[in-house]
């Protein structure tokens, strides 16, 4: 490994390789997949970076680029002994082009630090992760990253609009334009999404949208979480589009009002559903009476608008607390990542909820409800394998259900080394192989961020924790 | 263009059916003429035919509505006609998901009448008349209404493709977000049927609208018109904008269309607005299609996209070069159509779109013309990407061999 060149090109202080300091690069926020990287590297501009990749390429490593180590899938752990690309010190706005609405930054910009920089023009960057407040913009472009605001904005796919990419190769190349009109095959749509797999984002374009006029935040209490689903059925199904539709549960109420979140939460409540209109006023003072009748034709007990600012936080303290809630419940939380058909929203909730109770599991649901986007929470005790091993058992399951419902695996977290062995639940040989040829085509020799995505072997996955991720038989 | 052996036409016959393949008097795509047309009945048998089609190493034009089939570059090697309208039918349309899943066959308007009863909008927006959904799909094709709607690459939520080794794959899905592997259907959305064959799509739709209300303004200044519009395209509930000039002489008139949509009252406070700042008038709902049949005209027509702040200037330049044309400030995307084809004014168009910060796609022209350039403008350093993609998802060029960017 060319430790040394590494250095030369990044500098000493930028490029780790003790034991204590790759530690903390031996997983992202999917804590049960860990691998140490041979070395992490703090490129401080795209000329460095295309040096990193020439130099792992020459030295035969594989590579991976990172960004803050929030993803939920364990896209950004380094397989295979690769070295990690972490692109947080390439954190520049370079341009803000107000009247055109794009800005132009580096992959290592933090996601909220655009949208604060960009208010006082009166605009704001739409796709909004729970993590927004350290995640990095070329992590959302890998993931393609939602938020709760991605019922009515779209996410990030829908808000890039050029990159500038360092090939596999080193090669560096332009995708896209400012003006969001695609010439040729629509690269920037391959990539975004793609999960760190076809290259290292060293720059992009993306778009702003304008603050709204008007923005509303209701508050649904339910006498329980189904209840609050049908609500999100009919929401959909009048045609009205809020900004957002967040369900919490019971459990997560639970969690959060006795945690440092409290948000002031009915702790009788059912399930809570946070309802965000925004647009111009008038449209939506209407839209709030509209939503108040199919909230309470769906059986809700009490719609609260917000009064005010504070009130509003207060709400979404509820729904951006609830994961550090958890923490207080047991030493690990196991964020899932499914999507349904809306209106089977009810059904498969219902369903969820079961699978966690059969297997004895501490389940808390906090979810994108509008998307159909269920983030059923699972606290445990990773050093207790059995339960280890009913917390993997009640994944696939409820995988399998959303599934057979017409979901998908993953809605924002990607499939990354956490779900490439269930892939084959939702595609087959050929659709996998489809991919492949756009993997082919940007990085032939499967040297950026290997391992992820595709399955290995499903029976090698029984007999071999190996295939799973897994370093050694976990936490046995 | 070299006509299919025997040996390939009973091929295709065995595995498509004897009523698959037509015989017809020759169809120009570009120049090139093409007298035999394979038409699978269902998705299993254009599977099957693209297989042959791969094993004989012949190429095909893929046609669905035939509305866009002069965009592209000249096809190399083409011997017949490939037409997707076997795949028709809308297979899946649930008014409480607002999605829905149609063969790629089916034309648009079809579609749109099945969803429009049920609450919905298709949200796409192509331009001319009898288009598919494949078609549309395939060809990224937008209008006006794309503000409002977003591009064709937003409203795909799935997509199944028929590989040219005739592989049939699905990649996305039914449900409205998914990041459940590479999202493939953005790039076969666009790539003109390089890449696979649409067999069917999952769209998302829109809501219909409350209300909806079509204005018009006759302004005289283009510089003047064009802040306007722009102004007005980015009001919440403006769907459309689209703005018209004719090749410049004096007196001619400018004609300024905004349909706006959406909730009733935000509708009409927008309506009450535009009335003043356009000194537009309410016009019956036509006034847009009107327009945009202007888009059509002309010998030879450039798409020019731009950015917004630039759009003023690209228009001016184009105009005084002699173009009529037809402006969508909201998309930062105009058509310039020149009554005579003139060997530079793809050339110029290329100009004008780079310093506006955009590029130029030849949307008609002759096809002498169109062998001396690639429509497509130049994609410069992602073309070996490109090229790359090609290679490898049709490796033997069975899908429009030569039409696509860098005439792949």
């Amino acid at each position: 490994m060319p430790i040394d060149e590494l250095r030369s090109i990044v500098g000493a202080a930028n490029c780790l390789v003790s034991d204590a300091e790759l530690l903390a690069y031996e997983c992202d926020g999917q804590t049960l997949h860990a691998s140490r990287p041979s070395a992490v590297v703090l490129p401080g501009c795209r000329d460095e970076v295309v040096a990193v990749v020439k130099a792992c390429r020459a030295g035969g490593v594989p590579f991976v680029p990172r960004g803050a180590g929030t993803g939920l899938s364990g896209g950004a752990t380094a397989c295979d002994g690769a070295v990690v690309i972490e692109c947080s010190r390439m954190q520049r706005i370079l341009e803000v082009d107000a009247e055109n609405r794009f800005a132009v930054v580096e992959p290592g910009l933090v996601n909220l630090a655009l949208s604060q920089a960009v208010a006082s023009l009166g605009l704001f960057y739409a796709p909004d992760p729970s993590s927004q407040l350290v995640c990095t913009l070329g992590g959302n472009i890998a993931e393609n990253s939602g938020g709760p605001h991605t019922l009515k904005h779209g996410t990030t796919s829908n808000h890039v609009l050029a990159l500038e990419l360092v090939l596999p190769d080193g090669e560096v190349v332009t995708l896209g334009s400012p003006t969001g009109v695609v010439h040729g095959f629509d690269l920037v749509g391959a990539v975004v999404g793609s999960e760190g797999t076809l290259g290292v984002v060293t720059r992009a374009t993306l778009r702003l949208v304008p603050i709204p006029d008007c923005v509303e935040t209701l508050l649904g209490i339910f006498p329980d979480v189904v209840t609050a689903c049908r609500a999100v059925g009919l929401i959909i199904e009048s045609g009205l589009v809020p900004a957002a539709l967040e369900v919490v549960d019971d459990r997560t109420i639970a969690a959060v009002e006795a945690s440092a979140y409290a948000a002031g939460l009915p702790r009788d409540a059912g399930a809570v559903l946070i309802i965000e209109l925004d647009g111009p006023a008038r449209a939506v003072a209407v839209q709030i009476e509209r939503v108040e009748a199919l909230a309470a034709q769906a059986g809700a007990s009490r719609v609260d608008v917000a009064r005010d600012e504070a009130e509003r936080q207060r709400f979404w303290r509820a729904r951006k607390g609830a994961f550090g809630a958890m923490g207080r419940l047991a030493p690990d939380l196991y964020v899932h990542d499914a999507v349904v058909p809306r209106s089977r929203l009810p059904e498969i909730i219902a369903r969820v909820c079961e699978i966690g109770d059969r297997h004895g599991l501490t389940l808390c649901n906090v979810f994108h409800a509008g998307d159909g986007n269920l983030h059923p929470n699972i606290c445990f005790d990773r050093r207790n394998a059995e339960e280890l091993a009913r917390v993997v058992a009640a994944g696939e399951e409820i995988l399998r259900a959303c599934v057979a419902v017409g979901g998908v695996i993953t809605g924002e977290h990607g499939i990354g080394s956490e779900k490439k062995e269930y892939m084959d639940l939702v595609f087959d040989e050929a659709d996998l192989e489809a991919m492949k040829l756009l993997r082919g085509a940007f990085d032939p020799d499967g040297v950026c961020n290997p391992g992820k995505l595709f399955p290995t072997t499903r029976s090698c996955v029984e007999s071999n924790p190996k295939a799973r991720g897994y370093d050694e038989v976990p936490f046995a | 263009m070299t006509a299919p052996s025997d040996a390939l036409l009973q091929a295709l016959e065995r595995v498509a059916g004897a009523d698959a393949l037509a015989h017809h008097t020759p169809e120009l795509v570009d120049d090139c003429a093409i007298s035999l047309t394979l038409r699978p009945p269902d998705a299993a048998a254009l599977g099957r035919c693209l297989e042959v089609l791969s094993d004989a190493r012949t190429g095909v034009v893929v046609r669905g509505g035939a509305s866009r089939l002069g965009l592209g570059n000249v096809p190399r090697a083409a011997a017949l006609l490939l037409d997707t309208r076997g795949l028709a039918g809308v297979e899946s349309f649930e008014p409480a998901e607002g999605v829905c899943r149609a063969g790629a066959g089916t034309p648009l308007s079809v579609l749109r009448e099945k969803v429009r009863a049920g609450g919905w909008e298709l949200p796409l927006d192509p331009p001319g008349a009898g288009s598919t959904l494949g078609g549309a799909i395939a060809s990224g094709a937008f209008g006006p209404r794309a503000q409002g709607y977003g591009m064709p690459r937003d409203a795909v939520l799935g997509l199944d493709v028929a590989l040219a080794t005739g592989a049939r794959t699905r990649c996305g899905g039914r449900v409205v977000k998914n990041v459940t592997g590479y999202d493939l259907c953005k790039l076969y959305t666009g790539s003109f049927g390089a890449l696979g064959v649409l067999e069917a799509a999952w769209l998302r739709l829109c809501p219909l609208p409350q209300m909806t209300v079509m204005l018009e303004a006759r302004p005289d200044d283009l510089d003047a018109a064009l802040r306007a519009a722009l102004a007005a395209s980015r009001r919440a509930t403006a769907r459309a904008v689209a703005l018209h000039a004719p090749a410049a002489r004096p007196g001619a008139p400018l004609r300024s269309v905004v349909e706006l949509a959406g909730d009733s009252v935000a509708v009409e406070d927008e309506r009450a607005a535009l009335c003043v700042a356009l000194e537009a008038e309410e016009v019956d709902p036509s006034a847009l299609d009107e327009l945009r049949a202007q888009q059509a005209a002309g010998e030879l027509v450039v798409r020019v996209s731009a950015l917004a702040t630039r759009l003023g200037a690209a228009a001016a330049a184009l105009r005084k070069a002699g173009a009529e044309l037809l402006i969508y400030p909201g998309l930062g995307v105009l058509y310039a159509s020149f009554a005579a084809t003139t060997a530079n004014a793809f050339s110029l168009a290329v100009d004008i779109a780079v310093a506006a910060g955009g590029a130029a796609r030849l949307e008609r022209a002759p096809a002498a013309l169109k062998r001396e350039v690639d429509v497509f403008g130049e994609l410069a350093a992602a073309l070996p990407l490109q090229r790359a993609l090609k290679v490898r998802f049709d490796p033997v060029g069975v899908l429009n061999p030569g039409r696509s960017a860098g005439r792949l």
